[in-house]
């Protein structure tokens, strides 16, 4: 339990007719080196949750302990702490501002005090992780696609080798290949580093896929947190944060009614699926 | 965004509020106007009474007035200090080995200080009790008179509306860039003035990019719609002056009377 939220409230513009509060007694735990999928509708208070846990906001009350930091109403001086943990926001790509791609990607490692060849490996190194071509280091980033430029943006955390890389609706926006690759990008990256991965989405296929931790909220609330299988075998709470349960787990559902033997429905992968069903296949039933 | 931006509208229903923006604009414009012909201690108290009365009839918080003083406070300071030093008329009030301070100085500085609180008061009032939409539907009206002589009030209306609706979502944009920049490690906090201005172009370049991006989608969208400038165009909401806004002219009137009656 390296990562944990005690009882943490935050309320925006307090003190104004605009008071509002985002956050109500949060009490999660995350695992390091988990995958961790922080799941709601919007406005349930999933973008607020992880900016406390990226150290941009501080807690109206409650305590934010991320190993030896402990984060509070009057934290300060979080700079050391926000070079361990890389954001990335929802449409990243609006934050492109250099005049390279390689210089933008490099930004980060630049902050982090990375001398000239750390930069430029750092760089290279990002930049095959997402799948960019190398030629593409001196372009101008804002000469490139959507989809491309969403990728220098990923690119520029993932070279600062955060601890912890949250990543706001990473997705949003981008067509189903372009959902697909990221996702696998991401698979990978988490699987290398062994970093904790904290991913907001309200797309269940992309929570129940690669996530082992979901945190369910609704309302500023956590309703639920645990594993996938967990979270999805319990539909009333899903129903009451207006969420549902993932296309696979829907299908193999309504394949079920016409089976005498049902099929798991702790399968979220696509790939293992086709494989149950194969094997099934071959035994005949 | 933790803070109220000056000037903000604040959406609650009181007497100020369902006033038509006309007249609120008469009325304070005049009011600014007037706030410089006070001349002495009574006249400048029954202005702050009037301040004060608007005040208690927008049932807006008192602290978020004062917070809106914050903004000029340093402006206050600065010729109050000013006035102290350099005004040498009338006697002596205080003399010390490196400052005298006369009279006049105490009485200019009180002066200037009172007349920006009044100002800003009255601002304020607009301003929080004026949606931007009424607010430029009433500039419009009051404005179109000038079309005789080719103004282009509609124009004009439609730019600031546009300008003043546009405030808060470029404001969430500079919020979020800030964030995604700190996030990968920029420093705003720290350094010389040089560092810290250099520090932003981080923050200036996307936000400059995504408000041509806004101006080009927002004009495409405009057009789509079918827009083509004020001629020919009529509004769903027509501004009515009701017997509310004809009592706000009459204190008007009956305030101006009385400070000419009493400054000396």
């Amino acid at each position: 339990m390296e990562i944990s939220f005690q009882d943490i409230t935050y309320t925006y513009s307090i003190g104004t007719p605009f008071e509002h509060r985002a956050l109500q007694a949060i009490q999660v735990q995350f695992n390091q080196g988990d995958y961790v999928a922080v799941i709601g509708k919007t406005g349930s208070g999933k973008s607020t949750l992880v900016q406390l846990l990226a150290g941009l906001l501080l807690p109206t009350s409650g305590v934010l302990q991320v190993w030896d930091t402990r984060i509070h109403s009057r934290s300060k001086k979080l700079g050391e702490y926000r070079k361990k943990v890389g954001v990335v926001f929802q449409y990243p790509e609006h934050q492109l501002f250099e005049e390279t791609v390689a210089k933008d990607i490099g930004f980060g490692p630049k902050n982090l005090g990375c001398d000239v060849a750390e930069i430029e490996h750092r760089v290279s190194e990002a930049m095959s992780w997402v799948g960019l071509s190398p030629d593409l280091r001196d372009r101008s980033p804002f000469e490139l696609s959507g989809g491309q430029m969403r990728r220098v943006a990923i690119a520029g955390v993932l070279a600062m080798r955060p601890d912890i890389l949250i990543l706001d609706e990473p997705t949003a926006g981008l067509d189903f290949r372009g959902q697909r690759d990221l996702l696998s990008i991401l698979k990978r990256f988490h699987q290398h580093f062994g970093c904790t991965v904290v991913h907001v989405t309200h797309n269940m296929n992309e929570a129940a896929e690669l996530a082992e931790q979901i945190v369910l909220m609704s309302d500023g609330k956590v309703i639920a947190t645990g594993r996938p299988v967990d979270i999805f075998r319990n539909l009333p709470n899903l129903q009451v944060s207006g969420l549902d349960v993932p296309d696979v787990t829907k299908w193999i559902m309504s394949l079920n009614q016409k089976l005498s033997t049902p099929i798991s429905t702790e399968i979220y992968e696509l790939s293992t699926l086709v494989d149950e069903l194969i094997h099934r296949g071959r035994r005949g039933s | 965004m933790n803070s109220v931006m000056i000037g903000q509208y604040i959406p609650i229903d009181s007497w100020l509020h369902r006033l038509d923006p006309r007249s609120k604009c008469i009325f304070v414009f005049c009011m600014l106007i007037l706030i410089f012909f006070a001349n002495n201690v009574e006249t400048y108290t029954l202005l702050l009474l009037v301040g004060l009365m608007g005040v208690a009839l927008s049932r807006i918080s008192v602290l978020l007035f004062l917070r809106s003083m914050k903004l000029i406070i340093w402006m206050i300071l600065f010729t109050t200090l000013f006035h102290l030093i350099f005004t040498q008329s009338g006697s002596i009030v205080l003399q010390t080995p490196i400052l005298t301070i006369y009279e006049e100085g105490v009485r200019q500085a009180a002066i200037i200080s009172v007349r920006f609180i009044l100002l800003m008061i009255f601002a304020s009032l607009l301003m929080f009790t004026t949606s931007p939409i009424d607010l430029t539907d009433g500039l419009e009206s009051l404005l179109s008179p000038l079309r005789r002589w080719r103004f282009p009030a509609h124009e004009f209306a439609m730019m600031m509306s546009i300008a003043l609706r546009f405030i808060p979502t470029l404001w969430a944009e500079t919020d979020k860039i800030i964030k995604a920049q700190k996030a990968r490690g920029a420093d705003f906090e720290s350094g010389n003035v040089y560092r810290r201005v250099k520090a932003y172009i981080p923050v200036l370049i996307p936000l400059m990019i995504s408000s041509f991006r806004r101006a080009e989608d927002l004009a495409t969208a405009m057009e789509a719609r079918g827009y083509a400038g004020g001629v020919g165009r009529t509004k769903l909401r027509v501004l009515s002056i009701r017997r509310a806004d004809i009592l706000l002219l009459v204190c008007f009137a009956i305030v101006a009377t009385a400070l000419f009656w009493m400054r000396k």
